[in-house]
């Protein structure tokens, strides 16, 4: 365990650059924009000279980029170091804590990414083994279709057509709102997360849960598809791979039952699965806005999106912080899953 | 050498494959890997089969127990496991009651012990399971016995090498854990295919000397499987010499160095240092192995043979008998 | 590659086999002029290509997808040319009635004493300002087809470039690009994308207004009117855009294969022979690395093609009246489901381009690859031998 730790502590090391290199970007692309981004915050044509003038002054935005740099992240830190948020970065639009408007959204995009993930996995797994254990048969080959269907659906077209069926016609989804759980306004939740899939849950309201799933397994299934599709295919290849491997030939050679002679070929198809499934979640997390738009979902996508036709600096900085450091989340917890199936990794 | 000879008539047969044909159905046409091959093995001997890499004798020992995948098919013949002296088919066989003879009664080890073993597992794990899949032994007593295995295949420090992975041993320590994987049962008939030719040249002759040592003291019968001359008359008491998916002579180590009929076999001998008779220099066989796709008509040896006659490109040559226990298929010895 | 000439004799060549060892000998009859006996020297490759064309002629997800590309390729190019009304023609201010009728419609334009002034017949119906959605489709088609060839063939070689170097020279080059390429890759791409395609257009725009060259010249490529050229320049950012987050990859990918290809003999026996590096590096190391890149480049296409059409459903590509695909559905969205054709359609045709390009990159990467190219073949003629 203490080997473990070391490496938290040297990956979180590597992080650092990363970071910083992610936001200098968000910074440079923010240099391009030759209007007026006070003015804009401001009120836009109208605004009165000594607001915009207050805004300028508050951000930094007379000064270098490196100075206004320093005075974002500073603000970024300060929201998570200090208890009451204090000299945390303030979105200059809402007047809130950027990182407030961002944990408000957070859930819903969160909750659409988990539902997408139920898809694929239910979808994509069981299909991939089936074409592989049926390999080059019809079956196969209808995966196959299936997987190259699914990546080819743009989002902005299947999802107008489900809608058309499954709400439309079948009624067997909402569109509207966000479902909460109502312990919320009574203050009786037995656990707060903040993430109404979880809290309703635990605080065993079915009623509730039964409405957020009818609100979003609707966006899940669409932004899962292509998603399953892809998986399918990985998971078929990486299984044959190691069903063609000489340790599943010596082990049939060793007389071990099919069974024994699959978890073997299974447990060694699973690193390459896993790092699949580890990089979809990231791409779910970070590729949701166009499902968010579709459905109409309030997510940290449709968010960031808005902030940035706003020129909305600090807001765009924040929400990508946020999903690059969730993108290299997923990829930590990757590599510690391969250190735990594979004894030749090591952290 | 001369015991392999004396016991000949004594033993009783432990294997006979009879008239068997593998063909694998590739992109580019039916490979006819094996055609006609029949042998058998008698309890207690070293049987060796040795030939050029691509002559079959892999796909012959893996047919055995029906190891061929697809595209790989075995068309034709007969496998006669002798259990108590009585015979049965195994190719006939459902895959559950090959199961239970795989690793049980007939056990392998295979050339290249970094790719046979499971990368995932222990191998003591890998040890165990091969007991417990054959009810053997229980969880418990498995892993007990995997120690004691290890031990019996010279592996220094037994109670701590279970619990290792097979990247953290040396290539020679994970033949000999192959090999006791393949032991672990006390099978009656081991067949090794190649065992020394991914192990360090340093290794070779332990790796040998532990097959020989193993086979004496659990009363084994050894198919080994090599295209080393020197390995064969330093384990074999029998010998067939297979070229192109055929076998073109069999007899007694001592037959077949000593006595050596079929133009392949003694280009074979003149390629390595002959222990029994003394040669000037080594030689080479001319030509390359033929594709089997489109394998030469009559001997299949005929376009590399120093000593054609008319008739070898129109016919196959039968195999016959020139002595007692060594048979050759040369039209040279027909009369 | 003896055993290779062998299986060609067994074949019985079909139409689209002759077709393509045609194909195929044309190809190299080129060559050799530019280069004579070159064809001698390269028996066996073109064997091997000849090979690799059965193979993919005896895929049908392959020849669907050959098909929808080419349909894709054929209408990107002529589309906007056939195209029966121009995408400026807004009849619904001349013509009321043309406002958002359905597929198959027939507007018959009458005068005052009833005589029939014009007939418009509108096959996929119209959108709100009465213009023809076929029109539309097929001027989205030039969109697409600019938009996805520019990236590729601008974006894909400094991916290879920047990967070939990293992973050729090593060290601090290697240490510096990478970081970069890791930096670019721990962005979501599609938000990475839609902050450059939303804030380049200020910068983009007074350059083309300013150029005449420019205007004319991308006035062809889009097949738009002069008078729309302050609207090249959302188009442009989008595809600037997507170039900036589409090398990431190519570059991770083509390191990981140098690192291992430099490793070979025949790099070493060259470098020991005294050839320059860029000789090595693209003479000797690219050629052996590029078919798996080659797939990706297939397979890359409909991606682009459906990013462009995602950031212009966002709003963010073509501007009004230009269109493109993704910008038909963001305008039509709104009257969806009673409009929908104006969502249909133009959905239909993004993804019948994507599902293109993805089937032949999902059938070429079984071409390429011995392996599976081997198991299609073996198929074919185990499927022949039961028949007889």
């Amino acid at each position: 365990m203490a080997g473990l730790k070391e490496y938290l502590i040297r990956r979180l090391i590597t992080f650092i650059p990363t970071i910083i290199g992610v936001t200098i970007i968000v910074f440079l692309i923010a240099n391009v924009i030759p209007a007026d981004p006070a003015r804009a915050w401001a009120g836009g044509e109208r605004a009165r000279p000594e607001v915009i003038e207050r805004i300028r002054k508050m951000y930094h935005l007379d000064d270098p980029w490196y100075i206004q740099y320093i005075f974002v992240m500073k603000g970024i830190l300060n929201y998570f170091i200090n208890p009451n948020h204090e000299g945390a970065l303030i979105d200059p639009l809402t007047s809130r804590y950027v990182f407030d408007d961002i944990f408000l959204r957070f859930p819903t995009t969160l909750q659409l990414a988990i539902f997408a993930e139920i898809f694929i996995l239910s979808i994509g797994i069981p299909l991939g083994l089936i074409s592989a254990l049926k390999k080059d048969t019809l079956l196969d080959t209808f995966v196959r279709i299936f997987a190259l269907i699914g990546v080819s659906l743009p989002i902005f077209w299947i999802g107008y057509i489900f809608i058309w069926i499954f709400f439309t016609n079948l009624g067997w989804t909402t569109l509207a709102g966000v479902p909460v759980p109502k312990c919320y306004e009574t203050g009786t939740c037995p656990i707060t997360t903040h993430v109404p899939l979880f809290d309703a849950i635990f605080a065993g309201e079915f009623d509730t849960l039964m409405q957020i799933i009818k609100r979003f397994w609707l966006p899940g299934f669409t932004l899962g598809l292509g998603y399953a599709g892809v998986l399918a295919r990985i998971v078929r290849n990486s299984f044959l791979d190691a069903l063609n491997s000489d340790f599943i030939e010596f082990a049939k050679a060793k007389g071990l039952p099919k069974r024994w002679i699959w978890k073997h070929a299974l447990k060694n198809a699973m690193v390459p699965i896993i790092t699949v499934i580890g990089l979809q979640f990231g791409g779910l997390l970070g590729g949701a806005y166009i499902t968010e738009t579709v459905f109409g979902l309030p997510g940290v996508g449709r968010y960031a999106v808005q902030a940035i036709s706003n020129l909305d600096m600090p807001a765009v900085i924040g929400t990508t912080l946020l999903f690059s450091f969730l993108y290299v989340t997923v990829n930590l917890i990757v590599d510690i899953t391969y250190s735990i199936i594979d004894p030749r990794v090591r952290y | 050498m001369i015991k392999g000879m004396k016991t000949l008539g004594l033993k009783r047969k432990i294997l006979e494959v009879k008239d068997l044909h593998v063909h694998f159905y590739t992109y580019a046409g039916v490979v006819k890997a094996i055609s006609g091959v029949s042998f058998e093995i008698y309890e207690g001997e070293t049987f060796c089969l040795v030939g050029e890499t691509g002559c079959g004798k892999s796909v012959t020992s893996r047919a055995i127990t029906k190891l061929i995948e697809s595209p790989g098919k075995i068309v034709k013949g007969q496998v006669l496991f002798y259990r108590d002296g009585s015979p049965i088919d195994l190719l006939k066989l459902s895959d559950e009651e090959l199961r239970r003879i795989r690793g049980r009664e007939i056990a392998y080890i295979f050339q290249d012990p970094t790719a046979a073993l499971d990368p995932l597992y222990s191998v003591g794990y890998q040890i165990a399971e091969t007991m417990v899949a054959h009810n053997t032994a229980t969880w418990k007593e498995a892993f007990r016995r995997a120690v004691d295995i290890l031990k019996s295949v010279l592996i220094p420090d037994p109670e701590k090498r279970v619990k290792n992975y097979p990247h953290e041993l040396s290539g020679g320590m994970k033949q000999r854990v192959v090999i006791g994987i393949s032991l672990s049962n006390k099978p009656k008939l081991l067949i090794a295919d190649e065992p020394t030719t991914a192990v360090d040249v340093t290794i070779q002759a332990q790796i040998l000397d532990l097959l020989r040592k193993l086979r004496q003291e659990e009363k084994m019968t050894l198919l080994l499987i090599t295209h080393n001359m020197g390995v064969v008359a330093e384990m074999c008491d029998r010998v067939a010499v297979m070229y192109a998916g055929k076998i073109v002579e069999i007899g007694t180590v001592h037959q077949i160095f000593k006595n050596p009929q079929h133009p392949y076999t003694k280009g074979l001998l003149k390629a390595v240092p002959n222990p029994l008779i003394k040669i000037e220099k080594l030689e080479s066989i001319p030509g390359t192995v033929p594709n089997l796709i489109f394998p030469p008509s009559g001997c299949r040896f005929h376009p590399r043979c120093p000593r054609k006659l008319d008739i070898c490109d129109k016919k196959e040559p039968p195999l016959i008998e020139v002595e007692e226990g060594h048979k050759v298929a040369c039209w040279l010895y027909v009369k | 590659m003896g055993s290779s000439i062998a299986s060609k004799e067994t074949y019985e060549k079909k139409i689209l086999d002759r077709f393509s060892d045609k194909l195929v000998d044309s190809i190299t009859n080129l060559i050799d002029k530019v280069k004579p006996g070159w064809s001698e020297r390269n028996k066996s490759k073109i064997d091997e290509w000849k090979l690799m064309f059965y193979a993919f002629n005896r895929s049908p997800p392959g020849i669907i997808g050959a098909i929808l590309i080419i349909s894709f390729i054929l209408i990107g190019l002529f589309g906007p040319y056939v195209a029966p009304y121009s995408y400026r023609e807004f009849l619904y201010i001349e013509y009321p009635d043309t406002y958002l009728v359905p597929p198959g419609s027939t507007v018959t334009i009458t005068n005052k004493r009833g005589d029939i002034v014009k007939v418009f017949n509108f096959p996929l119906g119209t959108d709100k300002y009465g213009r023809d959605l076929l029109s539309l489709i097929l001027y989205g088609a030039r969109v697409s087809l600019i938009v996805s060839l520019i990236v590729i063939l601008l974006g894909v070689p400094v991916g290879i470039l920047l990967g070939l170097v990293a992973g050729y020279f090593g060290g601090k080059v290697d240490e510096v690009i990478m970081r970069i390429t890791d930096i670019f890759l721990a962005f979501p791409a599609l938000i990475l994308a839609i902050a450059f395609a939303s804030v380049l257009p200020e910068r983009i725009r007074p350059i083309i207004i300013q150029s005449g060259i420019l205007k004319q010249v991308f006035s062809v490529f889009f097949a738009a009117d002069v008078r729309d050229a302050a609207n090249f320049a959302p188009i442009l950012s989008v595809i600037l855009a997507i170039i900036l987050v589409w090398w990431p990859p190519y570059t991770r990918i083509i390191r990981g294969s140098v690192l291992s290809a430099k490793e070979n003999l025949y790099v070493e026996a060259a470098k020991a022979l005294g050839v320059s590096t860029w000789k090595i590096l693209f003479k000797h190391i690219l050629p052996n690395i590029i078919s798996p890149v080659l797939v990706l480049i297939t397979l890359d296409i409909g991606s682009v093609i459906l990013m462009e059409a995602s950031l212009s459903f966002l709003g963010l590509g073509a501007q009004d009246p230009m269109v493109d695909w993704g910008k038909i559905v963001y305008d039509g969205a709104q009257y969806f489901p009673d409009r929908w054709w104006l969502v249909i359609f133009p959905g239909l045709a993004t993804f019948l381009a994507v599902l293109g390009w993805n089937l032949i990159g999902d059938t070429l990467r079984d071409v390429l690859d011995p392996r599976t190219r081997r198991s299609i073949e073996f198929k074919v003629k185990r499927g022949k031998a039961e028949e007889k």
